[in-house]
């Protein structure tokens, strides 16, 4: 509908979009360059792009699939990126499961953005990318594979691995805190 | 045994899911006036490109059938001078097939360089206007 306003001439349609849309075109622009500034420009080009090629948008997908197929395209070409490297290195040791019982996960919202961004940021691009897809906006394997340019089954399996990987890093990072905590506390005692 | 384990996959997507979306990155404020600005210049330039194309089109039309039109008026003011003040004879002489010539070729010319104004005009504008950048992916 917004897309049939904008083609027939009313440009401020395209305000729906660029609102709607903009964090998520954020957030991978970022994943995948790993500055904010570069991340804003990335975002403005891919808009621009959309905009300039909405003819061509089949409405046989999402619009914002097919939106942030064109960041993803955008970032990897600004960043000169290699976003899926197979070599994972050891492989991950079995994690246990997430649970609501964890008591390190009952932080502040604002700490656990802090955690959350720092455990991504040291992630591989690729793995913390995916992540982000999948969890952030529900999106679906398919979808996932579309934007990425990955066949579903590659999706499937790197999906997994990084799952892995980010529960892994997620309880060393909590542990690591605890420690610090802990030696904190001694360390004022001892005083 | 099996369905507790899908519960507990379950309830980690879960966490995974909010622990992932607090980490969305906000957009700035400022970025989504940024992007419509650019595409509303961007809209404005395109439509002054093609209104004076079109327009141009038009003009030059229109001078040529001003410029055309004005020699034939001229032409047959001629013949007609002619066939009344020198009679019908006049018209197989050299002399008057001069004066038709010369007169065609002042308009043939006029309407040249009215031509070659217009292009030039065309491509010096074309030089002004920011180029335009390639679209695609």
């Amino acid at each position: 509908m917004c897309v049939q306003q904008v083609l027939s001439g009313n440009t401020s349609a395209f305000a729906y979009f660029v609102e709607t849309y903009q964090d998520m075109a954020m957030t991978i622009a970022l994943r995948i360059c790993g500055n904010r500034q570069d991340a804003e420009d990335i975002v403005q080009e891919s808009y621009l792009k959309a905009f300039r090629n909405l003819h061509s948008f089949r409405s046989d997908s999402k619009f914002s699939t097919w939106l942030y197929r064109i960041v993803y395209n955008t970032a990897v070409t600004h960043a000169h990126a290699r976003m899926w490297t197979t070599d994972y290195g050891k492989e991950a040791e079995d994690v246990p499961a997430l649970s609501d019982d964890n008591p390190e996960l009952q932080m502040e919202e604002a700490e656990k953005k802090e955690m959350v961004s720092e455990i991504l940021d040291h992630m591989a691009k690729g793995d913390a990318l995916l992540l982000t897809l999948y969890y952030m906006e529900d999106h679906s394997v398919k979808e996932v594979a579309k934007i990425t340019g990955l066949n579903e089954s590659n999706v499937k399996v790197k999906l997994f691995r990084a799952r892995k990987v980010f529960k892994e890093r997620l309880f060393n990072y909590l542990r690591h805190d605890r420690k610090e905590c802990c030696e904190e506390i001694g360390m004022k005692n001892g005083r | 045994m099996e369905d507790k384990n899908i519960k507990n996959k379950l309830q980690e997507d879960e966490l995974m899911r909010g622990l992932i979306r607090s980490g969305k990155t906000q957009a700035p404020e400022n970025l989504k006036y940024r992007i419509m600005q650019q595409i509303q210049t961007e809209q404005a330039l395109k439509s002054r490109q093609e209104f004076p194309t079109q327009r141009r089109r038009e003009n030059i039309w229109g001078e040529f059938k001003t410029i055309f039109g004005i020699m034939y008026a001229v032409l047959a003011v001629i013949v007609a001078g002619t066939f009344f003040l020198k009679g019908k004879e006049f018209f197989l002489s050299t002399q008057f097939w001069n004066i038709v010539i010369v007169v065609a070729s002042v308009f043939s010319i006029f309407w040249m360089i009215t031509c070659l104004d217009s292009h030039l005009r065309e491509k010096k504008e074309k030089k002004l206007l920011p180029k335009k950048d390639k679209a695609g992916e």
